[in-house]
């Protein structure tokens, strides 16, 4: 049945995601809800909030502020903030309650800019949607908002866009990914939605390489493309294949060359016929080039709930909309491994190919959030070592 | 720059009690959520009910924290989720779909004995009528069926969700006219420790079974608590359950809390006494629990301590209650004054008037951790995470201790946490909590 979920938990919803950008940025952020929403998001999605100072409040919306539509005392309490702590900029959340009640965020961020003299960025998140669609809003309102024109030569420098702990973890995968861009030659790396604050930010326009680790990211790089015509790459750099074709490829942007420094890679044996992996479609389709590239997995299929570009698109990839189309999929084709957060396994039959658990935040949240595999270059450490096992049926 | 944390003393909070405030934190601010606040939350509350199953009806990301609890917690398998979307919000169509999802649902696993629909905020304010939807599901399946509400936007009202959950899981008893001479426990989640001397003092008394949801294995034996003839309501979050069942099932009760000076202790006893017309002679377990604060005092030494509000504990009486025992109580974090607390607070005003209290959901609390609090223990996750260099005694809802055992459990627990201290992150997020 449509919207029925009997398994799986619901995932990482789009406040969520405009918060977990926002979070390092130095803002006041406001969940306009009465704390749940906002407890979702601090206890279940955040990594990073445990002994932080980010200033990320609920509105603490009330059911006859709702019913009267009180917007002043909203912007009393957001007034009152601005003035107590001073920040960067005010950024207004929708929740489900005020969509139920048509609140006007553009209108109120109008009124809180002339207010408060700061930039306010507004948001209609709802709830229904998830993360994905939140974060990719953020990064574009960031980008519009934040980023200066640029006339000059590019600079050594490179975004990574999408690198929120939603989808790449606490931090190390992006960190990983920073050592080897400076090994292709780049200075500077600033991944927005983790080190990179608005100072950073702001410079965008000069970089000559934009990263795009997760589809949140592609929205705002296609932006940067347009505004500034900077070149953007799509994926993360996992195995030895994928890291060689990744550092040829960044190195060839500011006209340099990489030499591999490992030696020639043998493939294993084919050990597998058919494999699914389920999860964000960037980080999904980076692990099908590493499955491809230095398995020799041919038929590699990418599975996702959340949402997935065409142009990352191939043959055989599958939105999931419901639970049981996640089941079917997997009846049908009788993958012999399958990849993806660990709570995906309840939802498939006994007789399935080896299961490999790759955590994913925005589904299981900190249920593994402290237990992230590595997967970043060519030093793997869980990906190869579970792939060694070969696939079995009950 | 940063802003310094919003406090009252003691004593400026016993002057804005006495004109009426009841929250420190009043409707002018925005609300801060450390990662420290939240508790059991309503599905794992709804879920005590025992054979039942729960389907939450709602946009996706409401169920988000109960679900995850659930998963670490072990409940999942009997929670369901139907997913609200915009049409639905328009045309109200999610409550017929509701009724779908349950005959779905009924299909694929072993008949329940009970099941809980929740709705959230958004049907408070597009007045869905769940109660109705709750009858026609019951009369299609013969399953007994009952709606609740996590609706944290009613929060201050007259029905805040943490009241009406608890009211909602006791509406399963059907109304038995042959009462027994048993009671029933209301207000904590958890039954009274087998440890605790209230037993074995009912028991002396002709008082037995003491029941309490949680104990119940069955749903029969949840039935069964419709056969007391009394309610003892340990903790307030249980008020409006115990007035639902003195109205609909002729249960009357009485509010002896749960405390943890002695003298609090006693009076609770007092009151049972006089309220079940029985006797209990109390005063061996005193002098025991006398001598055993009396040893622990030695063992901790002069220690200060903070008190939360995230507790399994009214703060302003456990902070009495640790001052009488002879430790220090420098802050207390808290945001709620309830009516009974005036007593309390009025004694530390009194006699500590210089006492801090900080309020955990005010936006200065987002720097708070810049302030670096010291003292030797934290009581409760709230108190631990301001207080990060203090040992963390939670004192969680996880378990309820009850009478004197209230006291030596109490001080067990924070020689424990004192001697033998864990992360504090790892115990928080262990906890399960949910805003």
């Amino acid at each position: 049945m449509k919207g029925l979920y009997k398994y799986l938990p619901p995932f990482a919803p789009d406040y969520s995601g405009v918060c977990s950008v926002l979070f390092n940025l130095n803002g006041i952020v406001i969940i306009h809800d009465a704390s749940g929403c906002t407890g979702n998001f601090t206890g279940y999605d955040e990594p990073r909030w445990y002994g932080s100072n980010a200033a990320i409040f609920s509105s603490g919306l009330r059911e006859i502020e709702a019913v009267l539509g009180d917007d002043e005392r909203l912007i009393n309490r957001i007034m009152e903030a601005v003035e107590r702590m001073p920040r960067n900029f005010v950024a207004l959340l929708g929740s489900p309650a005020p969509a139920v009640i048509g609140v006007d965020m553009q209108a109120l961020a109008r009124i809180l800019k002339a207010r408060s003299g700061l930039p306010v960025l507004s948001f209609d998140t709802t709830g229904i949607k998830y993360y994905d669609t939140g974060a990719s809003q953020a990064y574009l309102e960031i980008a519009r908002n934040f980023v200066k024109p640029w006339n000059g030569k590019k600079q050594a420098l490179v975004n990574i866009l999408g690198a929120i702990p939603l989808d790449m973890g606490k931090g190390k995968r992006v960190r990983d990914i920073g050592l080897l861009l400076r090994q292709c030659g780049f200075s500077k790396v600033y991944a927005w939605g983790q080190n990179a604050g608005l100072k950073e930010i702001s410079q965008a326009g000069a970089a000559s390489l934009n990263l795009v680790v997760a589809y949140s990211g592609l929205a705002v790089a296609r932006y940067l493309h347009e505004h500034f015509a900077t070149p953007y790459m799509v994926g993360i750099p996992i195995g030895q294949g994928s890291t060689n074709q990744f550092m040829r490829t960044a190195s060839s942007v500011l006209g340099l060359e990489t030499q591999p420094r490992t030696t020639p890679y043998l493939l294993p044996p084919n050990t597998y016929a058919q494999a699914l992996v389920i999860g964000e479609q960037v980080m999904a389709g980076s692990i099908r080039s590493f499955l491809r590239l230095d398995w020799g997995i041919r038929k590699v299929d990418v599975a996702s709930f959340f949402a997935m570009d065409k142009e990352l698109w191939e043959e055989g990839d599958k939105f999931l909309e419901e639970e049981d189309d996640l089941s079917s999929l997997c009846q049908r084709e009788n993958y012999d491994l399958i990849i993806g957060d660990p709570l995906y396994e309840n939802l498939l039959g006994a007789n399935q190919g080896r299961f490999i658990h790759f955590p994913h935040v925005a589904v299981s949240s900190r249920l593994y959030w402290d237990n992230e595999p590595a997967c970043v270059g060519k030093q793997l450490e869980g990906l190869s070592s579970e792939l060694k096992t070969p696939a079995r049926r009950t | 720059m940063a802003c310094a944390p919003y406090s009252l003393s003691i004593t400026e909070l016993k002057t804005a009690v006495e004109s009426g405030t009841r929250k420190l934190l009043d409707g002018g601010s925005l609300r801060y959520c450390p990662p420290s606040a939240g508790g059991w939350g309503i599905i794992r509350v709804g879920l005590l009910v025992p054979e039942s199953i729960m389907l939450f009806v709602s946009p996706a990301g409401c169920g988000r924290h109960g679900a995850i609890a659930g998963l670490q917690l072990g409940f999942r398998q009997r929670l369901f989720f139907l997913y609200v979307d915009e049409v639905d919000l328009v045309t109200g169509r999610h409550l017929e779909r509701a009724k779908e999802a349950v005959e779905e649902i009924l299909a694929s696993i072993s008949r329940p004995r009970a099941i809980m629909i929740c709705a959230t905020c958004i049907d408070d304010l597009l007045v869905s009528d769940y109660e109705k939807l709750a009858e026609e599901v019951e009369n299609d399946y013969r399953i007994p069926v009952r709606a609740c509400h996590m609706n944290p936007i009613a929060m201050d009202g007259k029905k805040p969700p943490q009241l009406t959950i608890q009211k909602a899981i006791h509406e399963f008893i059907p109304a038995v006219k042959q009462k027994e001479q048993a009671i029933n426990m209301l207000g904590s989640f958890a039954a009274i420790n087998r440890g605790s001397e209230f037993y074995e003092l009912m028991a002396g008394a002709g008082v037995s079974p003491v029941r309490h949801i949680a104990a119940c294995s069955t749903f029969d034996d949840l039935c069964s608590m419709g056969r007391s003839f009394y309610n003892v309501l340990i903790k307030p979050g249980g008020k409006l359950a115990a007035e639902y069942m003195a109205k609909a099932l002729n249960i009357p009760y009485c509010y002896a809390p749960v405390s943890y000076g002695l003298e609090a202790i006693a009076a609770s006893y007092r009151k049972l006494e006089e309220q079940l017309g029985i006797s209990l002679d109390t005063a061996a377990y005193y002098e025991k629990t006398e001598k055993a604060i009396n040893y622990y005092r030695k063992i901790l030494g002069s220690i200060s301590i903070a008190v939360g509000e995230n507790i399994n504990a009214c703060p302003f009486e456990l902070a009495r209650a640790l001052l009488s025992y002879g430790f220090e109580v420098p802050y207390i974090f808290t945001d709620q004054v309830l009516d009974i607390d005036r007593e309390n607070i009025n004694w530390l005003a009194e006699r500590r008037p210089h006492i801090k209290v900080f309020t955990n959901a005010h936006p200065s609390m987002a720097n708070f951790l810049d302030e670096k609090l010291k003292v030797d223990l934290a009581i409760g996750f709230d108190a631990g995470y301001f207080c990060s260099g203090a040992k963390t005694a939670a004192l969680s809802m996880d378990c309820q201790a009850y009478g004197f055992e209230a006291a030596n459990s109490l001080l067990k627990e924070m020689t424990l946490a004192m001697n033998n201290p864990h992360s504090h992150r790892e115990q928080m997020y262990a906890a399960g909590l949910v805003l």
